[in-house]
């Protein structure tokens, strides 16, 4: 079970991610609409993984808040967005290669093998030798 | 004309060409932008769609909620392409096709034994009113062969091709197919009312003018044929 913040600005499909990472097995640890709101809750929260959208509710955009709740927190980032996977490569070329993709609409399966490809990443992290 | 009033007058022009090429620019910029929140709002109808089917624990109600999201996710990779296209409404079809497909046969590999896909499609360009009814059909033939044919694995062969079998017209073939059992003897893909699916293929058949063949197997091998 991993504890998964997500960041979404419509509720619909906020409360849609919410219900499929619930029947996963997963902890939703909080849920967020603005980037600087995600911020103030991945550093009160803790989460392993954050499922960040970019286009959000304020200026801040879903790869600039997923930058710096990166560094601070070292959650993993799976980006859950209708841009184009190429889209998404240039808005994130700031951040590590570590990030996984999932384009809008998403299904439950790409939802749950992007989830397994997170928490697959974050064992090798662990795993690996410092 | 004076040497001035030339000079003038290709700054004119110059200052001209720079308006329409940043107007262009800028009509390019929202065609796109509203490609994204036509997904954004697909994913929408997907979600509700989603929450909607929570409520139920009948596995067939269940089924028809998630192929429902596969038709509307099908829509949505259309103006995926489009956003990522020169040109905003037309869809190069034959990747269009490969990708859907690839994609169906991820998701269905999550829950089933391997499947062996091979692609096999060439290039042409569709308007987006023609693109999506092609999506929508190659979307149902390639689910059921998935849920259907390929329950325990085997291989499933998509093929497109822009060079059809009338020579005086230019037709575009799409085919499918399995290795599965087969459709079973007498069926009709196009007179099954009790099947959403194959209502779909029906209907979106006739609005291409398409025709469609079943061929006599081994597998099932399904034909559309469409004019251009």
């Amino acid at each position: 079970m991993a504890r998964i913040l997500i960041v979404e600005d419509d509720r619909i499909i906020a409360a849609d991610l919410g219900l499929k990472v619930q029947r996963l097995g997963h902890l939703v640890v909080g849920t967020a609409s603005a980037g600087e709101e995600a911020i103030s809750m991945a550093e009160q929260s803790k989460p392993e993984i954050v499922l960040m959208d970019i286009q959000l509710e304020t200026r801040m955009k879903g790869t600039e808040a997923a930058h710096i709740i990166q560094k601070s927190t070292g959650a993993s980032i799976i980006f859950v967005t209708a841009f184009s996977g190429a889209a998404v490569r240039d808005e994130s070329a700031r951040l590590s290669a570590r990030e996984i993709y999932v384009g809008k609409p998403f299904s439950r399966i790409q939802l749950e093998a992007a989830l397994d490809a997170a928490l697959a990443q974050r064992l090798r992290r662990v795993a690996a030798p410092l | 004309m004076t040497f001035t009033e030339v000079m003038q007058d290709i700054t004119s022009r110059q200052e001209q060409q720079d308006q329409l090429r940043r107007s262009l620019e800028e009509k390019s910029m929202l065609v796109r932008e509203i490609h994204h929140r036509v997904k954004n709002n697909l994913q929408m109808i997907v979600s509700l769609l989603s929450l909607q089917s929570s409520h139920t624990v009948d596995p067939r109600v269940v089924a028809a909620f998630e192929e429902t999201e596969s038709r509307v996710r099908a829509v949505a990779h259309i103006h995926e392409q489009l956003y990522a296209s020169d040109d905003l409404s037309m869809v190069e079809i034959g990747s269009y096709l490969a990708a859907l497909a690839r994609e169906l046969v991820a998701i269905h590999e999550r829950t089933a034994d391997g499947i062996q896909l091979h692609i096999d499609v060439g290039e042409l360009s569709l308007h987006i009113e023609r693109a999506i009814p092609v999506g929508l059909i190659a979307n149902e033939l390639i689910l059921n062969s998935l849920k259907h044919g390929l329950r325990s694995g085997g291989n499933l062969r998509l093929s497109f091709t822009a060079a059809g079998p009338n020579p005086e017209n230019t037709w575009a073939v799409l085919v499918i197919e399995d290795s599965g059992p087969g459709l079973p003897a007498g069926v009709d893909v196009c007179s099954q009312p009790q099947s959403m699916g194959y209502q779909l293929i029906h209907l979106l058949v006739r609005q291409l003018r398409a025709r469609l063949e079943i061929g006599p197997g081994p597998g099932a091998r399904i034909t559309v044929s469409f004019p251009i």
